[in-house]
Protein backbone atom coordinates (compact mmCIF):
# COMPACT_ATOMS: atom_id res chain seq x y z
CA UNK A 1 0.00 0.00 0.00
CA UNK A 2 1.36 3.89 -0.67
CA UNK A 3 0.37 6.01 1.93
CA UNK A 4 1.87 10.12 1.99
CA UNK A 5 2.21 11.04 4.90
CA UNK A 6 1.69 15.30 4.91
CA UNK A 7 2.75 17.52 7.66
CA UNK A 8 4.91 20.94 7.77
CA UNK A 9 7.34 18.95 10.97
CA UNK A 10 9.93 16.36 10.12
CA UNK A 11 9.88 15.15 13.27
CA UNK A 12 6.09 14.38 13.00
CA UNK A 13 6.38 12.71 9.47
CA UNK A 14 9.00 10.53 11.15
CA UNK A 15 6.95 9.72 14.30
CA UNK A 16 3.81 8.95 11.68
CA UNK A 17 5.74 6.35 9.83
CA UNK A 18 7.88 4.98 13.06
CA UNK A 19 4.42 4.53 14.19
CA UNK A 20 3.03 2.97 11.12
CA UNK A 21 5.81 0.88 11.19
CA UNK A 22 5.05 -0.42 14.88
CA UNK A 23 1.24 -1.16 13.93
CA UNK A 24 2.39 -3.51 11.46
CA UNK A 25 1.63 -1.64 8.67
CA UNK A 26 3.88 -2.28 5.83
CA UNK A 27 3.62 0.05 2.97
CA UNK A 28 5.84 2.75 0.60
CA UNK A 29 5.49 6.08 2.52
CA UNK A 30 6.39 9.54 0.47
CA UNK A 31 6.03 12.76 2.08
CA UNK A 32 4.84 16.14 2.20
CA UNK A 33 5.92 19.23 3.79
CA UNK A 34 2.14 21.06 3.26
CA UNK A 35 -1.77 20.71 1.61
CA UNK A 36 -0.34 22.54 -1.95
CA UNK A 37 3.25 20.27 -2.19
CA UNK A 38 0.69 17.08 -1.04
CA UNK A 39 -1.98 18.09 -3.94
CA UNK A 40 1.02 18.08 -6.16
CA UNK A 41 2.30 14.41 -5.64
CA UNK A 42 -1.63 13.36 -5.22
CA UNK A 43 -2.06 14.63 -8.90
CA UNK A 44 0.44 13.27 -10.26
CA UNK A 45 0.26 9.90 -8.78
CA UNK A 46 -2.43 9.07 -6.37
CA UNK A 47 -1.26 6.98 -2.79
CA UNK A 48 -3.72 4.82 -1.77
CA UNK A 49 -3.79 6.77 1.46
CA UNK A 50 -3.02 9.72 2.99
CA UNK A 51 -2.56 10.98 6.46
CA UNK A 52 -2.29 14.56 6.81
CA UNK A 53 -1.80 16.95 9.83
CA UNK A 54 -4.50 19.72 9.78
CA UNK A 55 -2.88 23.28 10.59
CA UNK A 56 0.34 23.55 8.29
CA UNK A 57 1.48 27.05 5.82
CA UNK A 58 0.41 27.10 2.58
CA UNK A 59 -2.73 24.80 2.52
CA UNK A 60 -4.32 23.24 5.62
CA UNK A 61 -5.14 19.74 5.80
CA UNK A 62 -8.91 20.25 5.28
CA UNK A 63 -8.70 22.77 2.26
CA UNK A 64 -6.12 19.62 1.04
CA UNK A 65 -9.48 17.08 1.43
CA UNK A 66 -11.73 19.43 0.19
CA UNK A 67 -9.80 20.30 -3.09
CA UNK A 68 -9.26 16.50 -3.50
CA UNK A 69 -13.38 15.94 -3.59
CA UNK A 70 -14.13 19.13 -6.00
CA UNK A 71 -11.72 17.56 -8.04
CA UNK A 72 -13.45 14.13 -8.19
CA UNK A 73 -10.40 12.71 -6.08
CA UNK A 74 -11.49 9.38 -4.45
CA UNK A 75 -8.35 9.12 -2.73
CA UNK A 76 -9.01 7.72 1.35
CA UNK A 77 -7.57 10.81 3.44
CA UNK A 78 -7.39 10.35 7.46
CA UNK A 79 -6.34 12.91 9.74
CA UNK A 80 -2.84 12.97 12.39
CA UNK A 81 -3.80 16.08 13.88
CA UNK A 82 -3.22 18.11 17.54
CA UNK A 83 -6.97 18.99 17.90
CA UNK A 84 -9.46 16.63 18.24
CA UNK A 85 -12.60 18.52 19.12
CA UNK A 86 -16.03 17.40 18.27
CA UNK A 87 -16.42 20.36 15.60
CA UNK A 88 -13.18 19.68 14.14
CA UNK A 89 -14.13 15.33 13.57
CA UNK A 90 -17.77 16.59 12.21
CA UNK A 91 -15.92 18.50 9.64
CA UNK A 92 -13.24 16.40 8.68
CA UNK A 93 -15.85 13.66 8.58
CA UNK A 94 -18.67 15.92 6.63
CA UNK A 95 -15.78 16.58 4.28
CA UNK A 96 -14.75 12.92 3.34
CA UNK A 97 -12.57 11.86 5.88
CA UNK A 98 -11.97 8.56 7.30
CA UNK A 99 -10.94 9.04 10.21
CA UNK A 100 -8.58 11.69 12.89
CA UNK A 101 -6.23 10.74 15.22
CA UNK A 102 -5.39 13.51 17.81
CA UNK A 103 -1.95 13.79 19.06
CA UNK A 104 -0.32 12.44 20.84
CA UNK A 105 -1.18 8.79 19.53
CA UNK A 106 0.02 5.20 20.10
CA UNK A 107 0.44 2.59 17.73
CA UNK A 108 -3.01 0.82 19.14
CA UNK A 109 -4.71 4.53 17.71
CA UNK A 110 -3.17 3.83 14.30
CA UNK A 111 -4.29 0.19 14.71
CA UNK A 112 -7.73 1.01 15.58
CA UNK A 113 -8.44 3.77 12.91
CA UNK A 114 -6.38 2.43 10.05
CA UNK A 115 -7.30 -1.64 9.96
CA UNK A 116 -10.31 -1.21 7.91
CA UNK A 117 -8.26 0.56 5.45
CA UNK A 118 -5.32 -2.02 5.42
CA UNK B 1 -14.73 36.04 29.71
CA UNK B 2 -11.83 33.84 31.13
CA UNK B 3 -9.00 35.00 33.02
CA UNK B 4 -5.22 34.23 32.66
CA UNK B 5 -5.36 31.14 35.78
CA UNK B 6 -7.69 28.73 33.76
CA UNK B 7 -5.38 29.06 30.87
CA UNK B 8 -2.21 28.54 33.12
CA UNK B 9 -4.51 25.39 34.62
CA UNK B 10 -5.31 23.93 31.51
CA UNK B 11 -2.05 24.28 30.32
CA UNK B 12 -0.28 22.66 33.10
CA UNK B 13 -2.54 19.43 32.92
CA UNK B 14 -2.06 19.28 29.20
CA UNK B 15 1.13 19.20 29.49
CA UNK B 16 1.68 16.70 32.01
CA UNK B 17 -0.73 15.08 30.43
CA UNK B 18 1.32 15.14 26.83
CA UNK B 19 4.13 13.86 28.57
CA UNK B 20 2.61 10.75 29.93
CA UNK B 21 1.00 10.38 26.03
CA UNK B 22 3.91 11.40 23.86
CA UNK B 23 6.82 11.61 26.39
CA UNK B 24 6.14 8.62 28.48
CA UNK B 25 7.46 10.15 31.34
CA UNK B 26 5.73 11.60 35.09
CA UNK B 27 5.72 15.76 35.03
CA UNK B 28 5.51 17.34 38.14
CA UNK B 29 4.84 21.02 39.22
CA UNK B 30 8.34 22.57 40.34
CA UNK B 31 7.56 26.27 40.98
CA UNK B 32 5.75 28.87 39.49
CA UNK B 33 2.37 30.06 38.99
CA UNK B 34 3.15 33.49 39.98
CA UNK B 35 1.77 36.10 37.56
CA UNK B 36 4.67 38.05 35.69
CA UNK B 37 7.61 36.32 37.78
CA UNK B 38 10.54 36.40 36.04
CA UNK B 39 12.28 33.16 34.36
CA UNK B 40 15.16 32.46 32.57
CA UNK B 41 15.00 29.32 30.00
CA UNK B 42 16.97 30.26 26.64
CA UNK B 43 15.23 27.80 23.85
CA UNK B 44 11.83 26.85 23.03
CA UNK B 45 8.13 27.09 21.13
CA UNK B 46 5.35 29.11 21.39
CA UNK B 47 1.48 28.48 19.65
CA UNK B 48 -0.21 31.15 19.03
CA UNK B 49 -4.64 30.41 20.49
CA UNK B 50 -6.74 33.22 19.48
CA UNK B 51 -10.26 33.30 20.21
CA UNK B 52 -12.84 36.24 20.74
CA UNK B 53 -12.05 35.92 24.64
CA UNK B 54 -8.38 36.15 24.32
CA UNK B 55 -5.03 36.08 22.83
CA UNK B 56 -3.04 33.45 24.37
CA UNK B 57 0.80 32.47 23.67
CA UNK B 58 1.29 29.23 25.18
CA UNK B 59 5.05 28.34 25.16
CA UNK B 60 7.63 25.45 26.36
CA UNK B 61 11.30 26.67 26.93
CA UNK B 62 14.09 24.99 28.56
CA UNK B 63 18.17 25.33 28.79
CA UNK B 64 18.57 23.90 25.11
CA UNK B 65 20.21 20.91 26.76
CA UNK B 66 16.96 19.89 28.37
CA UNK B 67 15.47 20.77 25.05
CA UNK B 68 17.70 18.13 23.28
CA UNK B 69 16.38 15.30 25.81
CA UNK B 70 12.51 16.21 25.18
CA UNK B 71 13.53 16.00 21.77
CA UNK B 72 15.50 12.31 22.42
CA UNK B 73 12.71 11.05 23.88
CA UNK B 74 10.13 12.07 21.48
CA UNK B 75 12.37 10.51 18.51
CA UNK B 76 12.96 7.61 20.12
CA UNK B 77 16.63 8.33 20.18
CA UNK B 78 19.93 6.95 22.76
CA UNK B 79 21.33 9.18 25.23
CA UNK B 80 23.78 11.58 23.54
CA UNK B 81 22.94 10.30 20.10
CA UNK B 82 23.40 13.52 18.06
CA UNK B 83 21.04 15.48 15.71
CA UNK B 84 21.39 16.54 12.07
CA UNK B 85 20.84 19.53 13.58
CA UNK B 86 19.44 22.30 15.84
CA UNK B 87 16.71 22.77 13.24
CA UNK B 88 15.21 18.98 14.46
CA UNK B 89 15.57 20.08 17.92
CA UNK B 90 13.70 23.18 17.58
CA UNK B 91 10.91 21.07 15.51
CA UNK B 92 10.52 18.50 17.77
CA UNK B 93 10.17 20.97 20.73
CA UNK B 94 7.30 22.94 18.45
CA UNK B 95 5.60 19.48 18.01
CA UNK B 96 5.43 19.09 21.73
CA UNK B 97 3.99 22.47 22.34
CA UNK B 98 1.63 21.86 19.11
CA UNK B 99 0.14 18.69 20.70
CA UNK B 100 -0.01 20.87 23.95
CA UNK B 101 -1.61 23.36 22.55
CA UNK B 102 -4.04 20.96 21.05
CA UNK B 103 -4.65 19.63 24.30
CA UNK B 104 -5.43 23.33 25.50
CA UNK B 105 -7.94 23.78 23.03
CA UNK B 106 -9.67 20.61 23.87
CA UNK B 107 -9.77 21.56 27.49
CA UNK B 108 -10.60 25.00 27.19
CA UNK B 109 -13.65 24.21 24.55
CA UNK B 110 -16.84 24.31 26.18
CA UNK B 111 -15.94 27.89 27.69
CA UNK B 112 -14.02 29.57 24.79
CA UNK B 113 -15.40 27.19 21.59
CA UNK B 114 -13.79 29.34 18.94
CA UNK B 115 -10.45 28.89 19.85
CA UNK B 116 -7.82 28.83 16.89
CA UNK B 117 -4.46 27.80 17.12
CA UNK B 118 -1.63 28.84 14.90
CA UNK B 119 1.71 27.39 14.27
CA UNK B 120 4.20 26.80 16.21
CA UNK B 121 7.51 29.66 16.58
CA UNK B 122 10.93 28.27 17.96
CA UNK B 123 12.88 30.85 19.71
CA UNK B 124 16.49 31.29 21.03
CA UNK B 125 16.49 33.70 23.99
CA UNK B 126 13.82 35.22 25.88
CA UNK B 127 10.93 36.98 24.65
CA UNK B 128 9.97 40.21 26.12
CA UNK B 129 6.30 40.13 26.66
CA UNK B 130 4.78 43.83 27.22
CA UNK B 131 1.28 44.86 28.04
CA UNK B 132 0.23 40.69 28.86
CA UNK B 133 -0.18 38.77 31.23
CA UNK B 134 2.27 36.08 32.07
CA UNK B 135 2.69 33.32 34.11
CA UNK B 136 5.42 30.64 34.35
CA UNK B 137 5.15 27.38 35.83
CA UNK B 138 8.55 25.26 36.11
CA UNK B 139 7.61 21.56 35.30
CA UNK B 140 10.38 18.70 35.82
CA UNK B 141 10.70 15.37 33.95
CA UNK B 142 13.20 13.37 35.70
CA UNK B 143 15.90 15.49 35.68
CA UNK B 144 14.84 17.72 33.01
CA UNK B 145 13.45 20.87 33.96
CA UNK B 146 11.36 23.05 31.51
CA UNK B 147 8.63 26.09 31.89
CA UNK B 148 5.66 26.29 30.56
CA UNK B 149 4.93 29.50 30.01
CA UNK B 150 1.35 31.48 29.42
CA UNK B 151 0.98 34.70 28.08
CA UNK B 152 -2.57 36.51 27.69
CA UNK B 153 -4.00 39.68 26.44
CA UNK B 154 -7.78 40.46 25.53
CA UNK B 155 -8.57 40.27 22.40
CA UNK B 156 -9.71 43.80 22.65
CA UNK B 157 -5.98 44.72 23.84
CA UNK B 158 -4.51 42.48 20.82
CA UNK B 159 -6.30 43.98 17.90
CA UNK B 160 -5.79 47.56 19.19
CA UNK B 161 -1.93 47.21 19.06
CA UNK B 162 -1.65 45.16 15.68
CA UNK B 163 -3.76 48.42 14.31
CA UNK B 164 -1.36 50.36 11.92
CA UNK B 165 0.28 53.68 12.95
CA UNK B 166 -1.32 56.94 11.63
Amino acid sequence: MKVLVVDDSKVMRLIVMRTLRQAGFACDVTEAVDGKQALEVIRTAPPDLVLSDWNMPEMTGIELLETLRAEGSPVKVGFVTTEGTAQMRTRATAAGALFLIAKPFTAEHFKAALGSVF
Amino acid sequence: MTGIGDWVDAAVVATVAVAAQALEREASVLAGGEVGAPFDAPFGAYVPLSSSDSAVQFGIVAEFSDCEGLARILLGMGDGEPFESEGDVADAVGEIANMVAGAIKTRMNAEVPDIVLGLPLCVRGTIQAQGVEQVVTELGLGAMRMHVVVLRSSTHAAKVRSRPAL
